[in-house]
């Protein structure tokens, strides 16, 4: 078994790509994106360009929650396979899900200006989730760094960066429900017709900002190691 | 004393469930004498409400007691926990205000003891990790 499923992981492992080669990719696919959000996607109906910043907007959503998702696979990874460098990773998957969090943010506050002609409102259910959950991240650094260094701050990060994991289904299906007495109206962010172009566009945006995060992920933690390493020589030699 | 307790020759998430227990007794006492006043001075208390304050009360138990045991492992501990424990605490406050205000508050109910049920289950399975090293 253990070999057949090394071979799977050798083929499937994503580590084996340079970081050159996601660099490049991840700029072809951001710019190939910019393209088609400017000039092949067509104008919304009734928010007509302002619109097209939905097509970032969403996929950053997506990916911060990628990254999350990616965090606590690491966590479960350092809990149950004690994989030594899991914890680096699962912590630098959930940094790079608070950078693309707080783009959500930013990007949702701009289309919110354009759209609903607030910077932010207390009774859209979507946008104090998502705000509860960005904090909820936020503590995990505050939980991180006020613990020393060693197994045990590996241990409480990767058991928070875990509960992250279920706080999200479980946010979402309390916001569903609060619909009903709460706030009966659904904002629909796009038209009737998501199709065609449109879903060209949003798939390619989706694929560049994924690549992107993978690439700073992987930028990241080559710096985080190599950080590691110098401090353990500077002992060394001390 | 959660170094003491950690030394007892039991499975270290039967220490999670007896600290939830005693913190839910703690609650359960609170609100026997604060349910009838409330139902006295301002609204009926229904099955419903005493269903959803239930299940509540066990979310609460769960959750903070785990969050507690993490706390006291980091430096800034009396801070540190409330942040940690309000987020966790919202979908809690959304499905019990939920359950005690509309006619027909089994979702609420389900939804409160779904969430009861996996953070038990999250918290149960990994206690161990929070207290050990």
């Amino acid at each position: 078994m253990s070999a057949r499923t090394a071979t799977i992981d050798r083929v499937l492992s994503l580590r084996r790509i340079p970081l050159w080669t996601l660099a490049l990719a991840s700029a072809a696919l951001v710019t190939t994106a910019l393209i088609f959000v400017f000039y092949v996607a067509p104008n919304d109906r009734y928010l007509h360009f302002n619109q097209r910043i939905f097509y970032f907007h969403v996929s950053i959503a997506f990916t911060a929650y990628a990254c999350f998702a990616g965090g606590a696979w690491k966590a479960l990874r350092h809990l149950w396979k004690r994989d030594p460098r899991a914890d680096l990773e699962s912590y630098v998957c959930v940094h790079q899900g608070i950078i693309f969090g707080a783009m959500v943010l930013i990007t949702g506050s701009i289309w919110a200006k354009v759209a609903w002609g607030q910077w932010w409102l207390w009774s859209e259910d979507e946008l104090v989730l998502f705000l509860v959950l960005y904090l909820f991240y936020c503590a995990y650094f505050m939980l991180r760094f006020s613990v020393d260094p060693g197994p045990q701050r590996a241990n409480l990060s990767a058991v928070y960066a875990l509960f992250g994991v279920v706080l999200v289904p479980v946010s979402f299906a309390a916001i569903r429900l609060s619909k009903e007495f709460v706030h009966p109206q659904v904002f629909h962010l796009h038209g009737p017709n998501f199709g065609g172009w449109i879903l060209v566009t949003y798939c390619i945006a989706q694929a560049a900002m994924l690549v992107l995060a993978y690439t700073l992920y992987r930028v990241e933690i080559a710096g985080k190691r190599l950080d590691l390493r110098l401090r353990e020589l500077k002992e060394v030699l001390a | 004393m959660l170094d003491g307790l950690v030394l007892a020759p039991c499975d270290r998430s039967a220490i999670w469930l007896a600290k939830s227990l005693a913190t839910f007794a703690f609650l359960a006492a609170a609100e026997v004498v604060a349910l009838p006043l409330y139902a006295i001075f301002f609204h009926r208390v229904g099955g419903a409400t005493i269903a959803a304050v239930v299940l509540a009360d066990i979310g609460i138990c769960a959750v903070g007691t785990f969050l507690g045991a993490m706390a006291v492992a980091t430096r800034a501990r009396d801070l540190l926990l409330p942040l940690l424990f309000l987020p966790l605490a919202i979908p809690i406050v959304v499905g019990a205000v939920g359950a005690s205000v509309v006619d027909s508050p089994g979702r609420y109910l389900g939804f409160l003891a779904l969430y009861d049920a996996l953070f038990a289950v999250v918290c149960w399975a990994s206690f161990e990790f929070v207290v050990s090293e």
